[in-house]
């Protein structure tokens, strides 16, 4: 009889194991094809995970920058329109409105100012309206400046001289008719400077009775530019007004239009950065869509064609006496391995072009700023997801396996 | 009486398309007693390799009564049930172990050495960290005048070299059958003797039962073996009997 070595009893089969190393094996004698297919598959993957860095390393970054840019929620009013105190209130209670405040004439709005004491000249300063709740004082923690107070932008605060405590004359000029020019100083404490970032431009922000009582005296209503607080039948001929989100000034846009007014949006790339970012991101969902489907034919067929090429392979391991289950780990890890090592190449390119895309990215911005890189965990997931549908392909050409003729496949049928 | 290594009763194989290229074998009965050596010859397409991949349990059969296998010393099992069920992927195991088969041409996975392919057995008998069976593999690679080639994979070995590779990976555990189809085929003259006489030493010394298929019958005889004609007549459906 055989004198064996104990016989098999109990010992553990290493048939999985031995199917792994084949497998690692066979993908190393075969290196030149399991470089082309792990190229194939990267090529699919490349495309939705790099369209997913320049959307949100591009796309996103932008549209971050233009969220977080107050500018971009104002629907600038254009020319002068009546405004009631009804139709403000009306304004004040739609859902796109998120801050409104209503403005004199540009003849009221239009003034020259110096500081008090210094020696510097003259600067035209542009006089705003604002009040409890202005969201371009509130984004620089700056309170209201009062009755009699004013905010200064930083351009304005420079080129006056001025810092916060300053005061500055406002040099109100008016002609009657068939007489000499009059001429009133309207002197006001600074309360705070606008930082440059938050508002460009030569601007002083008033409270409204400021500014009525401006008007009251260009227009002779009064002989002193006192601040004079709203009447109930106010009327005023423009206003500053937002959108709660930068997402709903197009929308705000929209109905300000229909109500009458001419507008325009402070920066019209807004609306065009947003459709670009729907855009895309349907983009995405169509590429990533189609890639999807490409990458499981291609993953299918690349395994069931190895599997149908190493058919006497595969018999020769029954030979050995591996089972079908045993040998079905060939495919699984083959599939496994080569879609994890494309899904890591896909990855790596996206890694590798983060610099590309915020130098891109930087150029196009108006300062410097982070760029938003994509978010790790749903990349990682859809790599994961890549692995198993790599295993799943390989499960589908066991079931080519499991139709193998041993017989026939060892004769080269 | 010693208990048979093999013992298989009431077969029929049958293979091709009905009424187009159809071809049957009957294996009525076949016992092969430990340290039996056969030499089952005939001329080409005869069914000798059908024969032997159904012995190597590779192929379903039509039917079958009775396939006794000793599996130990002490143990025999009837897989006839589990052959006529098509459970045969349930049995590769046993080709690891105490049934051996060599194929006729190419047995050598070609991402390999030729030391990897043969010793896979071993691996699966989980007998690989064995000092003697390394040893006796060690040796029988010698005797088959492979020492020297195990690092080759299968593109660096010759026909005759990877023939007796096959060969090496069939012996490299001992076996209670051993079969081998055609294991002359691709050698030279020198090579065959010392395949055949290296088979029927194994058969002497181990007691493994080993069948062959061969056109060499005049070695094979030398050798020690018992030859066996497997006739088929030139009708399609002439049965053949086979009785040892």
């Amino acid at each position: 009889m055989p004198r064996g070595y104990g016989g098999t009893k109990g010992v553990r089969r290493p048939g999985v194991a031995l199917a792994l190393h084949f497998a690692f094996a066979d993908l190393w004698h075969d290196r030149k094809l399991s470089v082309l297919g792990v190229i194939l598959l990267a090529a699919l993957l490349a495309p939705p995970v790099v369209l997913h860095t320049l959307q949100v390393g591009l796309v996103e970054t932008w549209a971050r920058d233009l969220a977080a840019d107050l500018r971009n929620r104002e629907v600038v009013i254009v020319g002068e329109h009546q405004v009631d105190a009804d139709l403000l209130a009306a304004l004040r209670a739609w859902p796109e409105t998120g801050f409104a405040v209503p403005e004199p004439s540009f003849f009221v709005t239009t003034q020259t100012a110096r500081l008090v004491g210094g020696r510097g000249s003259s600067v035209p300063l542009d006089m705003r309206t604002t009040s409890p709740g202005d969201p371009v004082l509130a984004r620089a923690d700056l309170p209201p400046p009062g009755q009699a107070g004013l905010i200064l932008s930083a351009r304005a605060a420079a080129e006056l001289k001025a810092d916060p405590g300053s005061e500055i004359s406002i040099l109100l000029q008016r002609t009657p008719t068939g007489g000499a020019v009059e001429r009133r100083e309207v002197i006001l404490p600074v309360a705070g400077i606008l930082p440059e970032a938050h508002w460009p431009g030569r601007t002083g922000f008033v409270s409204e009775g400021a500014l009525l009582g401006f008007g009251d005296y260009l227009t002779f209503s009064s002989d002193t530019p006192d601040y004079r607080a709203p009447e109930d039948d106010e009327r005023w001929q423009s206003l500053r007004i937002y959108a709660p989100e930068v997402s709903q000034a197009p929308a705000l846009r929209d109905r300000l239009q229909n109500a009458g007014f001419e507008t325009r949006l402070m920066t019209d790339q807004v609306d065009r950065i947003l459709r670009l970012e729907t855009g895309l991101r349907q983009l995405f969902g169509l590429v990533l869509s189609l890639s999807a489907l490409a990458f499981v034919a291609t993953t299918i067929l690349i395994q069931w064609l190895s599997v149908l090429r190493k058919r006497r392979d595969f018999a020769l391991m029954a030979v050995l006496g591996m089972s079908r289950r045993e040998t079905a780990t060939f495919p699984l890890v083959q599939g496994a391995t080569m879609t994890a090592i494309a899904a890591a190449l896909a990855l790596g390119l996206a890694a590798a072009m983060g610099g590309s895309v915020e130098a891109m990215a930087q150029g196009y911005l108006a300062q410097p700023t982070e760029i938003v890189r994509p978010n790790l965990i749903p990349l990682l997931a859809g790599a994961l997801g890549a692995v198993a549908l790599g295993g799943l392909a390989g499960a589908v050409a066991v079931v080519r396996l499991g139709r193998l003729d041993v017989s026939r496949a060892l004769r080269g049928d | 009486m010693t208990a048979a290594a093999l013992e298989v009763e009431g077969v029929r194989l049958r293979v091709g398309e009905v009424g187009v290229s159809e071809f049957a074998l009957d294996l009525p009965i076949l016992r092969l007693q430990p340290g039996e050596r056969i030499a089952v010859v005939g001329p080409s397409g005869c069914g000798k390799s059908m024969l032997l991949e159904f012995l190597a349990l590779l192929m379903r059969p039509e039917r079958v009564d009775r396939f006794v296998l000793a599996t130990a010393d002490d143990d025999r099992r009837d897989l006839a049930g589990d052959i006529a069920a098509g459970r045969i992927d349930a049995l590769a195991h046993l080709r690891a172990g105490p049934l051996g088969y060599v194929p006729q041409s190419g047995g050598v996975l070609p991402f390999l050495t030729a030391r990897a392919h043969a010793s896979s057995g071993l691996r699966l008998a989980g007998h690989a960290g064995n000092p003697v069976a390394r040893a006796r593999f060690d040796r029988l690679a010698e005797r088959l005048g492979v020492g020297a080639h195990l690092d080759k994979t299968r593109e660096q070995l010759s026909g005759g070299q990877r023939k007796r590779v096959a060969l090496l990976a069939g012996m490299s555990v001992p076996r209670r059958v051993l079969l081998a189809d055609e294991p002359t085929t691709g050698l030279d003259a020198a090579s065959g003797t010392a395949v055949m006489e290296l088979l029927s030493r194994l058969a002497a010394d181990e007691g493994t039962a080993v069948l062959i298929a061969t056109h060499d019958a005049d070695t094979a005889y030398r050798a020690g073996f018992a030859v066996r004609p497997l006739e088929h007549g030139a009708f399609w459906h002439e049965a053949l009997q086979v009785v040892f």
